[in-house]
């Protein structure tokens, strides 16, 4: 089994070294000094190479961040004059937030069997420090390249506590010693997969040591012309930082513009798209009967009520049919009636009057929708720049989300009962109801029912007063008797006089309500406040507009502001790099 | 040392300035005491008038590049020159291959993104619009007790 370790070479200094270099946890398996396992390999060893790429790459998931150039791209890229180079290492290091001071890395790549000594000199990237491992390079007999281990080694250079910088020496080792190496326990090298080996090396310091700059320039050697092919190759970005709440919870990072949106968050609503309708309904019980009179049979109506012969007075004195009415309201919709050939009745008293039936309690009234476009395409449209309200007949004003009004379509239905008028006004936003508010659309009617105990009082009074007549003018003479009789002869005085006192006991029994509604507006409508915006030429070139998405500051043009967690600038200077990031954060153009 | 000089036509916040080199070939000069490599004062051997329109250099050695920020006649023939290092230039190329967020663009953005970037005068639009449809209509509904 290939393993791959690491350890700490002996310190050139006298400065305790306390190993302030902590591998990322990923790379580390619970074997002590051992952080990688890497199991299987080819039966003779030729494939061990391919094998370890493809299970750092199972095994780290940041491994998988970079594209692999395909053989024949790196072959075609080999420079005539590297005819050596088959593999090299590329070692991405990444200083953790905690402590955000640079650190230089140099290093080289050695093939610790012997047969060749330095094969590379690590080469700082843009981003990653990227080693060449170079082989003689033999593809009809593989049996000249042996190796029994890839050994890494680096240093660092930090300044330690005594204020003077000391190096730290790292070494890392890969055998390559499969279990099932060919006899003469040598790996040999695969020609026909030559693959990139990429380590990414999480360095921090876990002491508040200060780390400062070192500069170590590496030599461009003779590898330069492939680096530039490299650095084309590469796409370097930083792992996602694991503090970060939304990376691992679904929310994917955002690359483009326009951003991205995402998460295990179920967008598909419940789609409630139809108003109500009861299911009982009280007309058609037997107990309540209603019914859409027009005016002229509401005209017949009161001439059948307000009767005037002394024989319907009496008649009505115990079971005035007023008394049945339960409510004339003036509605704002039509309910559905029957054709018209019933006859009113009050009770069981017919009043003779045809008249439509409505036939259902509710009704539902569809105003239509309306779509309201973006008018800048921008947050301007939105809230708390824009606001909307709408307008709801029989029942006022309801505030929308503007969310609910850009760019979408607004339907509103009613559903009324016509026995009590009430109403509600449901508000469905492309289709799907979002909003509720009930109201009243009954005008209701002023109808003079009689109270029984005064009507009763009124008859005794009129009874009194008769037999008074007749007893005065019995007493006064034939003149009154007269009178009297004639009085009792037409009966018109005396039952004037009766309707006289039932009309002062008449009392309203409906309120006036719900006639606002009827003098409002009919129809629903919207009320859109819109900012004017002030958008003067070229703003987007003077001072860009909000992007707020993540790459390489080499992707965009023109004007950017933009936030680096580092300059990987070799020869820059600490206040360099600061002045960089400076100038960045306030806006430079690319 | 060797000392390119430019003219330079871009701002200082351009990346990649469009400079025209001032001479045609790089001058030499010495770099005073105590100088800083980020903001060097070089003595050259040249009358201050020469560099009339020079506001921008190179130096090879530094292997980076400087603004003009003042030429200063030392004596006849001699001038000195004090610059400041441009960053963005210098470092161009790292820069362009650095990660990071970019908050602002002038050509890949979002506008729905609300900066407070986009002005608004104080007479705003109030517009209305009424739905097609509605109450229409009237009706008397008489509710009596008993059956019809």
């Amino acid at each position: 089994m290939a393993s791959i370790s690491y350890f700490p070479i002996t310190a050139d200094n006298d400065i305790a070294f306390d190993i302030p270099i902590m591998f990322n946890d990923a790379l580390f398996s619970a074997a002590s000094g051992t952080f990688l396992q890497i199991s299987g390999s080819g039966g003779d060893g030729t494939n061990t190479i391919k094998n370890l790429c493809d299970q750092l790459k199972e095994n780290i998931p940041s491994f998988q961040r970079f594209n692999m150039p395909t053989p024949s791209n790196f072959q075609t890229n080999i420079p005539s004059d590297n005819n050596l180079l088959e593999y090299f290492l590329n070692v991405y290091s990444n200083i953790c937030k905690a402590d955000p001071v640079l650190h230089y890395i140099s290093g080289e790549l050695t093939n610790v069997n012997g047969t060749s000594a330095s094969i590379g000199t690590l080469q700082k990237t843009y981003d990653a420090y990227t080693a060449f491992f170079a082989q003689p390079q033999n593809s009809d007999t593989q049996t000249a390249t042996r190796m029994t281990a890839l050994r890494f080694a680096f240093s660092i250079d930090y300044l330690n506590r005594t204020g003077s910088y000391a190096r730290k020496q790292v070494q890392i080792q890969i055998p390559l010693m499969p279990e099932n190496a060919s006899s003469d326990g040598v790996f040999y090298l695969d020609y026909a997969q030559p693959r990139f080996v990429q380590l990414y090396f999480y360095l921090y310091n876990s002491r508040p040591w200060v780390l400062d700059v070192m500069l170590i320039d590496g030599s461009a050697s003779n590898f330069v012309d492939f680096k530039a092919w490299i650095n084309g190759q590469q796409v370097i970005e930083p792992p996602a930082p694991s503090d970060d709440p939304y990376i691992g919870a679904g929310y994917p990072a955002s690359t483009a513009p326009g951003g991205a949106s995402g998460g295990s968050f179920n967008f598909s609503e419940d789609g409630i798209t139809g108003v109500h309708t009861p299911g009982l309904n009280l007309l058609n019980t037997g107990l309540i009967t209603a019914w859409r009179p027009s005016k002229s049979i509401l005209a017949q109506l009161a001439g059948w009520l307000w009767v005037t012969t002394p024989g319907q007075i009496v008649q009505q004195l115990f079971g005035n049919p007023i008394n049945a009415i339960i409510g004339l309201n003036i509605v704002p919709v039509s309910p559905p009636v029957d054709g018209g050939t019933n006859t009113i009745k009050f009770g069981v008293d017919d009043s003779g009057v045809a008249c439509p039936k409505i036939t259902s309690q509710h009704v539902t009234v569809d105003c239509g929708t309306l779509t309201i476009d973006p008018k800048y395409g921008s947050y301007m449209d939105f809230a708390p720049q824009t606001s909307a309200e709408l307008f709801l007949p029989y029942v006022g004003g309801l505030p929308l989300d503007v969310n609910d009004v850009i760019g979408k379509t607004i339907g509103v239905k009613y559903q009324v009962d016509v026995l009590s008028g009430a109403c509600v006004a449901y508000v469905f936003i492309d289709g799907v109801l979002h909003y509720q508010k009930a109201g009243g659309c009954a005008a209701t009617a002023p109808i003079t029912g009689s109270q029984m105990p005064n009507v009763v009082s009124g008859v005794l009074s009129i009874v009194g007063s008769v037999a008074g007549a007749v007893a005065s003018a019995g007493a006064s003479g034939a003149s009154t008797a007269a009178k009297v009789a004639s009085g009792i002869a037409t009966g018109t005085s005396v039952a004037e006089s009766a309707a006289n006192m039932m009309k002062q006991s008449i009392s309203y029994a409906g309120t006036i309500s719900g006639w606002a509604g009827l003098l409002g507006a009919q129809k629903p409508y919207l009320i859109l406040s819109l900012p004017h915006a002030a958008i003067p030429g070229g703003q987007n070139t003077l001072m860009g507009y909000p992007a707020w998405v993540s790459g390489r500051v080499g992707d965009f043009t023109g004007y950017t502001e933009c936030t680096v967690d580092r300059v990987t600038a070799t020869r820059a200077t600490d206040k360099e790099v600061e002045e960089i990031k400076s100038l960045l954060e306030g806006g430079v153009i690319l | 040392m060797t000392i390119t000089f430019y003219y330079n036509r871009s701002d200082n916040n351009v990346l990649d300035k469009d400079i025209q080199p001032a001479f045609t070939a790089p001058m030499m000069g010495i770099l005073r005491d105590e100088s800083s490599i980020l903001a060097p004062v070089i003595t050259v051997e040249a009358t201050a008038s020469t560099f009339a329109s020079v506001n921008y250099a190179y130096i090879e050695d530094f292997d980076r590049y400087y603004y003009i920020e003042d030429i200063d006649s030392v004596r006849n023939g001699l001038t000195q020159i004090a610059m400041r290092v441009d960053v963005l230039m210098s470092y161009k190329q790292q820069i362009r291959a650095s990660s990071a967020l970019v908050k602002r663009n002038a050509y890949q953005y979002n506008l729905m993104l609300n900066d407070g970037s986009l002005a608004a005068y104080a007479d705003g639009y109030v517009l209305a619009y009424q739905f097609s449809g509605g109450f229409n209509t009237e009706n008397f509904v008489l509710i009596v007790a008993g059956g019809g």
